[in-house]
């Protein structure tokens, strides 16, 4: 009965959890495709920076971040489009730079260094009803964003010359993806930590390219591995007491540890 | 003869200093088997990004099908296998889904028997052997049934067998189509090109097959 009574308190993190994880594995494959897993990092560090000057002003701190981070990711775009320098830089560029901020302006007033670094480690149960919603249109805008470009998705991610003769625009397709990117990993922010929102992007998703059999396969399996991680991850948490989004991050390797042993099997029993 | 590809002292560098391209003009007609020779760096596979409007001149102009290139908007008219290392090795998809994302079963049906990919269809295009990947490369460039095929690099890294194959098919199927190839492989080319552009020499030319021979030396810096 304390279970069930728990999980009706933690109900609006859940959902909202769930929304945010399913989200983040789609972007996550596609981050994966075009070797952007480092990404997840530079986002995550980047919208640091902007939390902590959300703070300072007094402003919501995630509608903030998105508006924020929606700007970081278009100008990260921008300069890995320019291939003036390698993307793995300019994300470690992103990277030191957020952090850099969110540790001076922390220092700037006092007590904004305790609401500033509580983002650290985020909690499913700090989920309010508002930041539900907004989990709800960041996903609906995925999924539609995915749904709507699957197939153009598909050729920009094989080989984008290809993609440009069948008249694609792989330019706005890399736009809204790293985009709906940024997007998600500022609300992973909040449900699993700074620390851990690369993760949420990053685990399902290179569990999922191990074991898929084809293009469709891994975006389900990615799904699919996010959602059980969510759940088993809440409900481990609840039972033992301890922090959910380590729980659930912890499934996630588990889940890529053994799918990893399974591949490694299957590849030995055909030699 | 209809100009499928016409270029007009075209120029093109990447760096401000150093004109990869300069004032380039030839003509490719239809039916041609047309290839681009020339030793690394000398701007064959830049020439079929221009050609292709990936990048864009700095000078000249570029007509396909007699319409200049920034006009041009018959892309299904055009047929490209990329360097078959471009593709992400991350990328899952099967040649299922591949050759489904181009066209309907009914249509890719005589490509799957053409080139032999019956056995291919469920495996991720990723783990298939260099040659097996070529042929699917090869398949989606022809299942839209182009007018113009252009190639770049198509033999590198094939076994002897696997280049036989490849050469048969493209031999086979420039008989009612243009072919523009990119290659390093001389002997391919002495053999199958109807004229040969050769990029990398002080003033680029075009030449005949038979004319080929006496060139190569000059352009490769062989003593």
């Amino acid at each position: 009965m304390d279970f069930i009574n728990a999980l009706g308190f933690v109900y609006e993190g859940v959902l909202a959890g769930l929304l945010i994880a399913l989200s983040c594995s789609m972007v996550g494959v596609y981050l994966l495709m075009r070797r952007l897993s480092m990404l997840g990092a530079g986002i995550s560090h980047s919208a640091f920076g902007g939390i902590a000057i959300a703070f300072l002003l007094g402003l919501d701190p995630t509608l903030f971040t998105l508006f924020y981070v929606a700007l970081v990711s278009v100008l990260l775009q921008f300069l890995m489009d320019s291939k003036r320098l390698p993307s793995d830089t300019i994300l470690s560029l992103f990277f030191s730079l957020g952090t850099a901020l969110a540790v001076i302006v922390s220092a700037m007033k006092e007590n904004l260094s305790t609401n500033i670094y509580s983002y650290l480690f985020g909690s499913l149960l700090a989920v309010s009803k508002e930041e539900l919603y907004v989990s709800l249109f960041v996903f609906l805008i995925t999924a539609l964003a995915f749904w709507l470009k699957y197939d153009q998705l598909f050729w920009v991610l094989f080989n984008e010359e290809i993609a440009k003769l069948k008249g694609i625009n792989t330019t706005l397709i890399n736009y809204l993806f790293v985009l709906l990117a940024g997007m998600n990993i500022v609300l992973s922010i909040k449900v699993a930590g700074l620390l851990l929102s690369a993760s949420f992007v990053a685990l399902p998703s290179m569990t999922a390219l191990l074991i898929a059999g084809s293009f469709f396969q891994t975006f389900l399996l990615s799904a699919v591995l996010s959602l059980l991680s969510v759940l088993l991850g809440v409900v481990i948490s609840l039972i033992f007491n301890i922090p959910p989004s380590g729980a659930i991050v912890m499934l996630m390797v588990l889940f890529f540890i053994l799918c990893f042993l399974l591949h490694a099997y299957k590849a030995r029993k055909r030699l | 003869m209809q100009e499928v590809i016409k270029v007009e002292s075209l120029t093109f560098r990447y760096s401000p200093e150093e004109p990869l391209i300069e004032d380039l003009s030839f003509s490719v007609y239809e039916g041609e088997f047309f290839c681009v020779v020339g030793p690394n760096g000398a701007g064959k596979s830049t020439l079929l990004k221009l050609l292709l409007g990936f990048l864009r001149p700095k000078a000249g102009k570029i007509f396909l099908f007699g319409k200049e290139l920034s006009q041009f908007k018959e892309w299904k008219k055009i047929g490209y296998v990329p360097q078959r290392f471009s593709v992400e090795r991350f990328w899952t998809g099967t040649v299922e889904e591949l050759l489904r994302k181009v066209a309907q079963k009914e249509k890719v049906g005589w490509v799957i028997t053409f080139l032999h990919l019956e056995n291919l269809l469920k495996r991720q295009f990723v783990k298939l052997s260099g040659g097996e990947q070529q042929k699917v490369l090869l398949a989606l460039a022809l299942t839209e049934n182009p007018s113009l095929l252009i190639l770049d690099e198509p033999m590198t890294g094939l076994d002897i067998h696997v280049q036989e194959h490849i050469e048969h098919v493209l031999k086979e199927i420039s008989k009612d189509r243009t072919v523009v190839v990119v290659s390093h492989d001389l002997g391919f080319v002495m053999r199958n090109a109807s004229r040969i552009l050769c990029l990398g020499m002080p003033e680029c030319r075009v030449v005949h097959p038979e004319d080929f021979g006496q060139i190569i030396r000059e352009l490769y810096g062989l003593h």
